[in-house]
C-alpha cells in the first residue's frame, strides 16, 4: 500500500510509533491504576444505592404521615401482580392485616428501592419493591385516635398486629407497651429479605433491623404510635 | 552533561521517547491523587460523622417530643401531655438498655430510652449512644405540667455565656459524647453506667457529668468533644396547646349546643384553683371556670367532664387559658360586655387563647389579673373586647368559638 515510494513510507510510520515495550509499561499503568481504581468504584456505587435508598425510604416515611394526616388512618398494604390492572400500586382493603408491597402509587412515592427494576408484566419479579406491613388498629377503615393501642399482646390477640424488631441476635429492639405501628424495608442488594423479614407471622409480627453484616443487608424503618400522634396533633387532625 | 551533549548531536536522538519523563509524571499523578484522596477522605469522613451526630441528635429531640405530645396513652396512669421519659441508666447489653429507668431524680443523666420511645437506637458518628438530661418539672413524678411550667435545666457555650436565658430553659438536653478522651474508660458495665466516662469537662470547668447541671455547649477541642442539642417548651408546649384547646373547644361548642349558652369565665383575681375557679355570672372575660354557670359541665358537678381527659383538670389547665363570650352567647348580659368580640375586625361570638409558656424571667401565680403574663399583644391585655390574631411578637394561639 506504501508503494511505491514505500521505504520512506514504513520509515516514516517507524518513527513515530511506539516501542512494544513502551506500549507494554502504558498498558501495564492503565491496568493498575483502574485495577486500584474498580473496588472504589464499585463500593462507591454499592454505598450510594444504600445513601439512595435511605434517602427513598425517609420520603416513604414522610409521605405516610402525609396521608394519615390527609385521611387519619394508614393504607393497607398492596400485592397486586398485574402492572395493567387499575389497582396496580394501589393499597388493597383486603391486605390490612398482613404484610405486602408498599403501596407506591397510594402514597406517590419511588416504586422500588435503588437496586429494583420496575415489573412490566404479571410473571415479573418483584425485584427491590418495599415491603410494608401496618398494625391493623391504624389502618383499618375505622380511623384511629389518641387512645387507640395494641390491644393484648403478644399473641392470640385479633385486636393488634403487635409488631417487634430484632436484632441478628434475636435482642429485642422494641418493648412491648410501645409498639412500631407501621414497618417499611427494603430487601437490600440480594433481594432477599433476610433473617426474620423471611418469615411472615399473622400475630406478633417479628422483624429485624441491623446493620449490614453477611447474614442481613435489608434497610428497615419503622414509625412509633408518639411520632405518628405528633404529627397528627400538629397538624391539628387529632385529638 | 556530556551525555546529553552526545545525545543531543547524536543521529539517534530521535530514539528518546521520554520514558523517564512519563514515569515521572505518572508518580507524580500518583503522588498527588494519594494526597488528596487522603485530604478529601479525612476531611469528608469528619464531615460524615458530624452529620451523623447532627441527625441522631435531631431524630431524638423529634422522638422525645413526640413522646411528651402523645403521652397519656403510653400506659402509665400518671402520664399526661408534656412528660417527658426518665433517662436510661441501664448497661449496654442488659436486658432492659434502652428503657426509661423511672423514677428518675430531677435533672437525672442517662441515655435516651430509645426503646421506650420506640425508635432506632440513636448514635453519634462515633458509634456512641446518645446521652440525656431531664428537668425535674417535666419527669412524670412533677405534680403539674401546664403552659406555666417552665425548663430548669441551664447550658452555657465555651465563653461561659448562658444559652438558656430565662423564659429558654432547658427541659431536656439531648449530649452526643463522641470517643473517649482523657481519662475515660468505657469497657465494664460500671463503666458504661457512669456519665462522666461519656460527657466532658469543658473549658470553664463545667462539667457535663454532674446531675442537674449546669451544662456546657463549647465547641470540639481534644479535651471536649461532646455536642449537645437543647429541648426547650418553644419545642413542644405549642403542640401540647394544640391538643388541649382542640379537646376544649369540642367541650365548650358541645356546651353551647346543649345549653344555648357558653359557661360564664371565671374570675382572674379570684380563680386559682378547683375550689375558687368557679363562674361568675357578673362578667363576660377571665379564666376557663371549673365549676361552671349557668349549668354545670355536663356529667358531673366539675371538671372533667364527660369527654375530657382527667389529666386536663388535675394539672390545672383550666387556669392558663383567657376565655372570653360575647353577651350574645352568655344566658344574661354583664355589663361592660358586647354582643359580639371584635377579632383582627372580623366578628367572633366567643374565644380563648392559649397563652404559650411564659416569656423571659415571668412565674406565673395565682391568683392573678396580668393579662400581660399570658397575652404579648397589647390590643389583646386590654380587658375590652376587641382582640387581634396573635402577631410575631406572640406565642399564644388563637381559638374562635362558634
Amino acid at each position: 500500500m506504501c508503494s511505491p515510494s514505500i521505504k520512506r513510507c514504513l520509515r516514516h510510520n517507524t518513527d513515530k510509533g511506539f516501542t512494544l515495550v513502551e506500549m507494554a509499561i502504558v498498558l501495564l499503568i492503565v491496568a493498575l491504576l483502574l485495577g486500584g481504581l474498580l473496588p472504589t468504584i464499585s463500593s462507591q456505587i454499592e454505598q450510594q444505592h444504600r445513601n439512595d435508598t435511605r434517602k427513598q425510604i425517609e420520603e416513604i416515611r414522610q409521605a405516610l404521615f402525609g396521608y394519615a394526616i390527609i385521611n387519619g388512618r394508614l393504607p393497607c398494604p398492596t400485592n397486586q401482580a398485574d402492572p395493567t390492572n387499575i389497582n396496580y400500586g394501589s393499597e388493597d382493603p383486603l391486605l390490612c392485616n398482613t404484610e405486602g408491597y408498599l403501596p407506591w402509587k397510594t402514597l406517590g412515592v419511588s416504586e422500588t428501592d435503588a437496586w429494583g427494576s420496575k415489573r412490566s408484566a404479571m410473571g415479573d419479579p418483584w425485584t427491590g419493591y418495599w415491603r410494608y406491613r401496618v398494625d391493623r388498629n391504624f389502618s383499618s377503615p375505622a380511623l384511629f385516635n389518641l387512645a387507640t393501642g395494641f390491644g393484648s399482646c403478644p399473641v392470640g390477640a385479633p385486636a393488634s398486629d403487635c409488631l417487634e424488631i430484632r436484632d441478628s441476635s434475636g435482642n429485642s429492639l422494641t418493648n412491648t407497651t410501645e409498639r412500631p405501628v407501621v414497618i417499611v424495608y427494603s430487601t437490600g442488594p440480594n433481594f432477599t429479605a433476610d433473617g426474620q423479614n423471611a418469615s411472615l407471622e399473622a400475630l406478633g409480627g417479628i422483624y429485624q433491623n441491623d446493620v449490614p453484616n453477611p447474614n442481613f443487608d435489608d434497610i428497615l424503618i419503622w414509625i412509633s404510635r408518639p411520632q405518628l400522634f405528633n404529627r397528627m396533633v400538629s397538624a391539628g387532625k387529632l385529638p | 552533561m556530556r551525555t546529553h551533549r552526545a545525545h543531543m548531536h547524536s543521529p539517534l536522538h530521535t530514539q528518546q521517547r521520554g520514558a523517564a519523563l512519563l514515569i515521572m509524571l505518572v508518580i507524580l499523578i500518583a503522588g498527588a491523587t494519594a494526597m488528596l484522596l487522603h485530604t478529601l477522605n479525612s476531611t469528608t469522613l469528619r464531615l460524615e460523622r458530624d452529620k451523623v451526630t447532627a441527625d441522631a441528635l435531631a431524630q431524638a429531640k423529634e422522638a422525645l417530643i413526640s413522646y411528651a405530645v402523645s403521652s397519656d396513652n403510653s400506659g402509665s396512669a400518671s402520664a399526661r401531655p408534656g412528660n417527658f421519659p426518665c433517662p436510661d441508666k441501664h448497661a449496654p447489653n442488659t436486658v432492659n438498655y434502652g428503657t426509661e429507668s423511672s423514677p428518675c431524680s430531677a435533672g437525672d443523666l442517662g441515655r435516651v430510652p430509645w426503646k421506650t420511645l420506640c425508635i432506632a437506637q440513636p448514635v453519634d458518628g462515633s458509634g456512641e449512644s446518645l446521652w440525656y438530661a431531664l428537668s425535674g418539672n417535666f419527669r412524670k413524678s412533677a405534680s403539674i405540667i401546664n403552659s406555666d411550667t417552665k425548663g430548669t435545666l441551664i447550658v452555657y457555650d465555651g465563653s461561659g455565656n448562658l444559652l438558656t436565658p430565662p423564659g429558654s430553659e432547658a427541659v431536656a438536653i439531648i449530649f452526643a459524647p463522641g470517643n473517649a478522651i482523657g481519662t475515660q474508660v468505657r469497657n465494664s458495665a460500671s463503666d458504661q453506667t457512669s456519665a462522666s466516662n461519656y460527657l466532658d469537662i469543658g473549658p470553664t470547668s463545667i462539667n457535663n457529668a454532674t446531675v442537674n447541671g449546669p451544662f456546657i455547649a463549647a465547641s470540639s477541642s481534644d479535651t471536649f468533644n461532646d455536642r449537645l442539642l437543647i429541648i426547650r417548651t418553644k419545642d413542644f408546649m405549642p403542640i401540647v396547646e394544640k391538643r388541649v384547646a382542640k379537646e376544649i373547644k369540642n367541650i365548650l361548642t358541645n356546651y353551647y349546643s346543649t345549653h344555648g349558652a357558653y359557661p360564664y369565665p371565671a374570675n382572674l383575681s379570684v380563680c386559682k384553683d378547683s375550689l375558687t375557679c368557679t363562674s361568675d355570672t357578673t362578667i363576660c372575660r377571665g379564666r376557663l371556670p371549673f365549676v361552671a354557670q349557668p349549668v354545670d359541665w355536663s356529667g358531673s358537678n366539675s371538671l372533667p367532664a364527660t369527654g375530657i381527659s382527667p389529666w386536663f383538670s388535675t394539672n390545672n389547665w383550666y387556669l392558663v387559658f383567657y376565655y372570653s363570650v360575647g353577651t350574645s352567647r352568655l344566658a344574661s348580659a354583664p355589663s361592660g360586655c358586647n354582643p359580639t368580640l371584635n377579632v383582627s375586625g372580623n366578628s367572633a361570638p366567643g374565644l380563648f387563647f392559649m397563652p404559650g409558656s411564659p416569656l423571659g424571667s415571668i412565674n406565673r401565680t395565682y391568683p392573678n389579673s396580668n393579662v400581660s403574663w399570658y397575652l404579648e399583644d397589647a390590643e389583646n391585655q386590654n380587658l375590652d373586647d376587641n382582640y387581634v390574631t396573635p402577631t410575631s411578637i406572640s406565642n399564644d394561639q388563637l381559638y374562635v368559638l362558634p
